[in-house]
């Protein structure tokens, strides 16, 4: 790998990441989607010009139009997948505070408040 | 006589106890504690057994999950409920399974008081294991290690689960990992909340029914990833 490949890829992850940690920003969501929306419109595309991919493969670098599909796949299935566990985890989390809810109420409904038993001064 | 003085010793302190199937030990556990400290809420999470009505029958507070949710989570909801009384000062984490000894626990208290410190964390290495595995005690060594380079938190046993906090660093956990991550998850916070923390030797003893029960050392690498990932990926709260 050259030096210029290295600094793309490294720069390229590190941009995946500040984009997954700040994944709740509305502009980085908007974002998210209108590129998602791009690459919908370019697969019709291609389907409508199957030249497409192997012109724009060209253009990029890449020898062959089937192997920018590939990796435009790669790129977007692993996206999801991360998108998808940090959903999930957020909703675990979501999950977890109503159950601590109801254990909290249901504890003090049973036992009192803690603390109550105290005499005041 | 005062009213302080009046008070039992340690009625500023909550110990919470995190249970989960622990049926056969933890009413044993319970009463023990209970010859020490007035003020004890153990938390059932989800347990299949009757973990819940053991503890009950002891006359703690005892409060339940719905369902499983973790050590990390138990002990959250723990501390919440000690935190609803506005005299609670101190907060002792004491397991369920008999390896904790309470002695250790009123040790750790006291010295907490007197030393000034927020957050107090027992170590069998400075202390004793008793019939530790050889590959167990490795792992635990490495784990050390670990939590050093990712939290610079500097403890030779950061995962006991014998802790002693402070309200004011009570205030400010917040665990969110699963499994046993929530041990390094709480070294975190500790390293971040910049209060004063120290270790405490404790004996720690190990049983064939606490080694069945306990962790496989190959969790190791779940709870590495998990912490690692999460510090990568953390995003901010909606």
């Amino acid at each position: 790998m050259n030096g210029i490949k290295l600094v793309l890829v490294s720069s390229f992850l590190l941009l995946l990441v500040w984009a997954f940690r700040n994944r709740r920003r509305v502009g980085l969501q908007a974002g998210g989607r209108l590129l998602a929306v791009g690459i919908a419109l370019l697969a019709v595309a291609s389907v409508l010009h199957p030249d497409l991919t192997q012109w724009l493969a060209e253009r990029l670098g890449v020898t062959r139009g089937t192997d920018l599909v590939l990796y435009l796949f790669i790129v977007v299935a692993t996206s999801a997948a991360v998108v998808s566990r940090l959903r999930l985890r957020d909703l675990e989390q979501r999950f977890s505070e109503v159950v601590r809810v109801m254990a909290l109420r249901d504890g003090a409904l049973l036992n009192g408040l803690p603390g109550a038993d105290r005499g005041t001064p | 006589m005062s009213l302080d003085e009046a008070r039992p010793v340690n009625d500023d302190v909550w110990v919470v106890v995190r249970c989960f199937n622990e049926a056969e030990v933890v009413g044993d556990v319970l009463r023990e504690l209970q010859e020490v400290f007035p003020r004890i809420v153990a938390v059932d999470d989800g347990s299949t057994d009757d973990s819940y009505e053991v503890m009950a029958a002891t006359g703690v507070d005892a409060i339940r999950h719905a369902v499983n949710l973790g050590p990390g989570a138990a002990l959250q909801t723990g501390l919440l409920y000690g935190l609803l009384d506005r005299d609670a000062h101190w907060f002792v984490c004491f397991d369920a399974d008999g390896q904790h000894r309470v002695a250790d626990a009123a040790a750790m208290v006291d010295h907490a008081r007197t030393a000034g410190v927020d957050v107090l964390i027992g170590s069998r290495f400075l202390g004793r294991a008793e019939n530790l595995p050889p590959l167990r005690r490795r792992v635990l060594r490495l784990a050390a290690t670990f939590e050093r380079l990712m939290s610079g938190v500097r403890l030779t046993d950061g995962h006991n689960g014998l802790r002693v906090f402070s309200r004011r660093f009570a205030e400010q956990v917040d665990l969110r990992l699963p499994g046993m991550a929530y041990a390094s998850e709480l070294l975190e916070q500790v390293a971040r909340s910049n209060l004063p923390y120290a270790e405490h030797p404790v004996t720690i003893e190990y049983t064939k029914y606490s080694l069945a029960k306990g962790q496989r050392s190959l969790n190791s690498i779940n709870i590495a990833l998990d912490v690692w990932l999460n510090r990568l990926l953390r995003g901010g709260r909606q």
